[in-house]
């Protein structure tokens, strides 16, 4: 009996694998997508694994849809990975992920990622556009900040556990930039996050046995991707 | 990626069982790990060997030279006794492995299938 036959009669037995299923799929998204990209360019894993600075171990587990990874680990990869990578189809992918297991990433994750700019981040408005189908109102559009050089349509936002007050964000949010893969140095993602607390009010912070820079499991209602514009 | 020239097939058991339903039975698997068991094996039929070395291992003292197909599954190894083919990988029984020593208790049965699935094919 062929592969899909036989999933097709054990599932029609176990209905709670379509659930299971659903809580998976944005892993699996990022171990298909990496996987495809790395076969294409003839990479092993641990030619892979040194060109983006982590272990053979790790790749063979984000291929198996079984890591929790860090973001800047993914970034990495992708970066290694080139052209042989859809980035803009990985920067979604990593945006479903977040949004849809519900993790949040501690904001000095990304904030060290582009530390050379932080001392000297300039703060402007921008609006993000939250489409009407598939908006999470987490935050008021109109009141964030973000730094000069994210431009529109260069970046995606996920919303995690935030505020807006006084148009200073508290809590946080998930930020990737469409052209992190480069670590440009014009990013100015501190304006972004002026205020956020980094230790109190971060729902998967640094709890022992929880390392805040790693993509949570728990899965949440959030299934929204959300689009920018100016 | 054009299409893939790989099949993958799970021992039919009869009686609406196979080695897919049986290991989810015997190992006593969540909905997670078998869901997730699904998509290497989807995997596997998608890219065959160049799926990596690190999934293919010899199967250590069979006669009719089975391999095994090593794959995580939410924080468990499971492994897939198989043959390969033409371009079908066979999967004749599946375990939860935990010890070097748990290939031999599987191997007699996974071999015993592979007899059977020869004869079935041959009276095709």
């Amino acid at each position: 009996m062929n592969r899909t036959e036989s999933y097709a009669r054990l599932k029609a037995r176990r209905p709670g694998i379509e659930a299971a299923e659903k809580e998976i799929a944005p892993y699996e998204a990022i171990a298909d997508l990496i996987l495809d990209a790395r076969l294409r360019a003839r990479l092993s894993q641990a030619e892979l694994a040194r060109r983006a600075g982590t272990t053979q171990a790790r790749i063979s587990e984000i291929e198996s849809g079984e890591a929790n990874t860090k973001l800047e680990t993914l970034m990495r990869i992708g970066e290694a990975l080139g052209a042989h990578i859809d980035h803009a189809t990985l920067l979604q992918a990593l945006t479903n992920l977040y949004v849809t297991a519900g993790s949040f990433v501690p904001m000095r994750t990304l904030i060290s990622t582009f530390e050379t700019e932080v001392e000297d981040a300039a703060v402007t408005t921008r609006i993000f556009y939250v489409p009407a189908d598939g908006g999470l109102p987490l935050f008021d559009a109109d009141n964030i900040v973000v730094g000069e050089a994210i431009t529109p349509v260069s970046a995606f936002i996920a919303p995690g556990f935030i505020t807006v007050k006084d148009n200073t964000l508290s809590g946080g949010v998930t930020l990737v930039a469409s052209n992190a893969f480069s670590y440009a140095p014009h990013y100015s993602l501190h304006g972004i996050f002026a205020g956020v607390s980094e230790t109190e009010d971060e729902p998967n912070g640094d709890e022992p046995g929880t390392p805040a820079e790693t993509l949570a499991e728990t899965p949440a209602a959030a299934d929204s991707n959300l689009a920018l514009a100016a | 990626m054009g299409a893939s020239p790989w099949q993958v097939e799970f021992f039919d058991l009869r009686e609406d069982e196979d080695a897919l339903s049986e290991l989810a039975g015997e190992a006593n698997l969540t909905d997670k790990q078998v869901a997730k068991i699904n998509k290497q094996v989807e995997r596997l039929g998608r890219y065959g060997h160049d799926l990596g070395a690190v999934h293919f291992d010899n199967a250590e003292g069979s006669k009719k030279k089975l391999r095994e197909f090593k794959i995580v599954a939410d924080k468990i190894e499971i492994r897939f006794l198989h043959k390969l083919i033409g371009n079908t990988f066979v999967m004749l029984k599946g375990y939860k492995h935990k010890r070097r020593r748990d290939v031999s208790r599987h191997l007699p049965t996974a071999e015993a299938r592979l007899d059977e699935w020869e004869k079935r094919h041959e009276s095709h």
